[in-house]
């Protein structure tokens, strides 16, 4: 298995995409052996579903799981005694689903993360002012992809300021502190998405409050569901920042909590791009076939990160669409792509159960 | 006084919800009630905008005059027979019509009932409520009217509470989780209860009579087991899930064009919504992955999958979570060979090349806790008075004996 270091090194030797693709292709598939070898679960679903998968033929090729699962099953691939932490998240069906993290799965999402950041944010380390409260954790604790995501974030922190306290209230006078600090320095502003349109621009815009962080970075992430609901676009979203917290430059992530510190963020044409470490595939709808670009399907995401547990290629409950390979006016390399929402919920029918939620 | 109106959600859609504690003004297998839904039919089905709710035919056409005849004539017989008056209905949340159903055996045994519909606003319920409305503002069906309240509210216990206060009868569907969670709300101690429990449901076919089938006769047969199942996704509770095929060495070969008939039928009408789909590959996985069982053939993407029963682990009817178009099937020599399969959580099955009389005697025989049902395929959606093993209107009233 190479190191994150090296594959970020070789991936800079690589020229053309095919090239790119194939290698991150190669790595995938030594996950795929190793999760075989080691993970029963996920050998037997290998063997029942993908029989036709053979290494080395094509990153298409990579077998995937529906995201789904975790929440049904543990699926580990090192002894419980190699866990050192627990990833939940909580999915809008009610399950938790459950991520199992080893020390060297750990350590990568960290340096994976650190990679994307330092090329899409900042390559030093500058202050950090989170939209949310301090959660508190044990080391050991299993935690939820909230707090994971902005105590992976925190490691570009210089230092860090909390916006809100432990009721979700947000601090105003606080705020004013920290503007009147670093009104003319680079910062990044980080939260969840549905948190900062909800508590933070309505909290300012009920309080009548314009701020101007001239220099600062907006990044937020965790999903459109909610603002989509709303009738809440990109756009919007941007211009109520740029109008309410005075931030002109505005970053939305994608990723999920079963794939963590493989990010992909927006560029300044707002879409959204692969990294050496994760990548990207559009199925269709019907029969999981592989759609061509500019169609939409539901998303597979891939990773390098997963070795502690077989998520290193995932079927997710979005809707996406490849808009390219290369060729983004961005001058990023690559695939880029762009998230349109999620599944629609399916109706029930029969008689399953009842009285219940429905 | 029934005091559960101070919350917003809830709705009476139907009737009176005062006064619950008087008696019926009807009795068992009453006239007027007869009457009242032979009219409630023919309402619906002279209707044209019924038409684009195939449930709502399909309970007029249960309901239809001849039908109810024939269960007058059955169940008049006895004389010393009268409702135990008030019957409080918990429908399920995902069937829309299922209330309607259990409204009309309990109308026939004479009790006076609240039924809580799907707290999901369904089309085919408001349409059906708006015919039930004008019919019984009708005078003459005065004592019917009193009779029927139905009620629609988010799940409260406080509101379920406080409308048991007043029944005599309770009748719940839905499944264990549903009938569990009822069970804990208090009644008044001489509440009689009929309680659907969570139950799966097989199909036996004869390889031997398959193979005598034309090739037109074999589609006839994949279109009726098509209904029984992809209908509703395989989840209603009389949806088969498993096949038992009567194996014939020689004619092995029929049940490969019986399932290649089933996909191609499903090709031609079944839409599996993407969050289905999804779902479908969770579930395949974790069949693969918590049981010993094989798949046969059809992947996440496919319409059709096959899995080889595996006996070991769970009771059969703990297995079968298998939906959306996913069969399990398994050989037998002889219909014996299946009694130490079943469990008590077995409903209907379906039959095709087999006498049902062979599989009552089998019942019987082995005395074992599964099957209340057995019905030719394509019969397994269709309601009866007689379901899971009671006789609905003789359940829900009682005997008043005299010497």
């Amino acid at each position: 298995m190479m190191t994150i270091e090296e594959i970020s090194s070789k991936s800079q030797t690589l020229i053309t995409t095919g090239e790119k693709i194939t290698f991150l292709a190669s790595l995938l598939d030594d996950l795929t052996q190793l999760h075989q070898e080691n993970c029963v679960p996920y050998r037997k679903i290998v063997e029942s579903f993908f029989c036709e998968y053979q290494p080395m033929s094509s990153i298409e090729q990579v077998p995937f799981i529906p995201i789904g699962l975790f929440k049904q099953i543990e699926l580990k691939s090192v002894p419980s005694s190699s866990i050192v932490r627990a990833l939940k998240s909580s999915g809008t069906s009610g399950n938790t689903s459950s991520v199992f993290l080893d020390k060297v799965t750990a350590i990568n999402q960290i340096k994976v993360l650190t990679e994307i950041f330092q090329q899409s944010v900042s390559s030093k380390k500058i202050p950090m002012i989170v939209a949310d409260f301090e959660h508190t954790s044990n080391p050991g604790d299993s935690i939820n992809a909230r707090v994971a995501a902005f105590k992976g974030f925190s490691i570009f922190a210089s230092e860090t300021h909390f916006l809100m306290d432990q009721n979700s209230k947000i601090l105003i006078n606080l705020l004013r502190e920290i503007q009147e600090k670093y009104e003319n320095s680079e910062v990044f502003f980080f939260g969840f998405t549905f948190v900062i349109w909800n508590d933070l621009l309505d909290k300012l815009e009920e309080e009548g409050i314009r701020l101007k962080f001239p220099k600062a970075i907006l990044i937020h992430g965790g999903g459109w569901k909610k603002l989509t609901d709303l009738a809440v676009s990109n756009e919007e979203f941007k211009d109520r920042v740029k109008d309410r917290l005075g931030v002109n430059k505005v970053l939305n992530y994608y990723g999920m909590a079963e794939q963590t510190g493989s990010l992909y963020f927006e560029c300044e044409e707002s879409y959204l791009h692969t990294t050496p470490f994760g990548y990207i595939i559009i199925r269709d709808f019907k029969d999981l076939s592989v759609s061509e670009n500019g169609e939409v399907g539901i998303v597979q995401l891939l990773s390098v990160i997963p070795r502690s547990y077989p998520g290193h290629s995932i079927l997710t409950e979005d809707i996406g669409m490849v808009i390219g390979d290369g060729g983004c006016k961005c001058q990023k390399p690559g695939r880029y792509f762009k998230i349109l929402g999620r599944l629609p919920e399916a109706e029930i029918r029969g008689c399953s159960d009842v009285y219940g939620n429905i | 006084m029934f005091t559960g109106t101070s919350n917003a959600n809830f709705e009476i859609l139907v009737g009176d919800h005062t006064a619950l504690a008087e008696c019926p003004q009807i009795s068992y297998f009453d006239s007027k009630v007869i009457k009242f839904l032979k009219e409630l039919s023919s309402a619906i089905l002279s209707d044209e905008l019924s038409r684009s709710h195939g449930d709502v035919v399909a309970f007029a056409y249960w309901i239809r005059s001849s039908n109810l005849d024939s269960a007058v004539q059955k169940y008049t017989i006895e004389s010393n027979r009268t409702g135990y008056g008030m019957c409080m209905h918990i429908a399920p949340s995902n069937v829309p019509l299922n209330f309607a159903y259990s409204l009309v055996c309990s109308l026939l045994a004479g009790n006076r009932n609240i039924v809580r519909v799907p707290s999901r606003i369904f089309p085919q319920v408001d349409f059906l409520l708006d015919r039930v409305r004008k019919i019984l503002a009708i005078k003459e069906f005065h004592a019917v009217a009193h009779a029927v309240c139905i009620v629609r509210y988010e799940r409260n216990d406080q509101v379920t509470r406080e409308l048991l206060k007043f029944s005599d009868l309770k009748i719940v569907w839905g499944g264990d989780k549903t009938v569990n969670q009822i069970r804990s709300i208090p009644t008044p101690a001489h509440c009689k209860e009929v309680v659907f429990s969570d139950r799966k449901s097989a199909s036996i076919i004869d390889e031997k009579s398959l193979a005598g089938l034309s090739e037109i006769e074999l589609f006839n047969l994949a279109e009726k087991f098509y209904t029984d199942t992809y209908l509703f996704d395989q989840n209603a509770c009389s949806s088969p899930r498993i096949i038992f095929w009567i194996s014939s060495p020689e004619n092995s070969f029929s049940k490969e064009r019986f399932w290649s008939a089933l996909a191609t039928v499903a090709e031609s009408k079944y839409v599996l919504e993407p969050r289905n789909l999804l779902l479908k590959f969770t579930e395949l996985s974790k069949i693969i992955v918590t049981s010993d069982m094989k798949k046969i053939m059809g992947g996440p993407g496919e319409l059709l999958s096959r899995f080889k029963y595996s006996a070991k682990g769970e009771p059969l009817s703990h297995q079968l979570t298998n939906r959306f178009g996913t069969f399990f099937e398994h050989d037998l020599a002889n219909l014996d060979e299946l009694a130490p399969i079943l469990d008590s959580g077995i409903q209907t099955v379906t039959y095709f090349g087999v006498q049902p009389r062979r599989i009552v005697e089998f019942v019987i025989r082995h005395r074992i806790k599964a099957i209340d049902r057995i019905v030719p395929v394509g019969k397994a959606l269709d309601f009866d008075l007689i379901w899971d093993g009671y006789d609905l209107p003789r359940t829900l009233s009682r005997v008043v004996t005299f010497t």
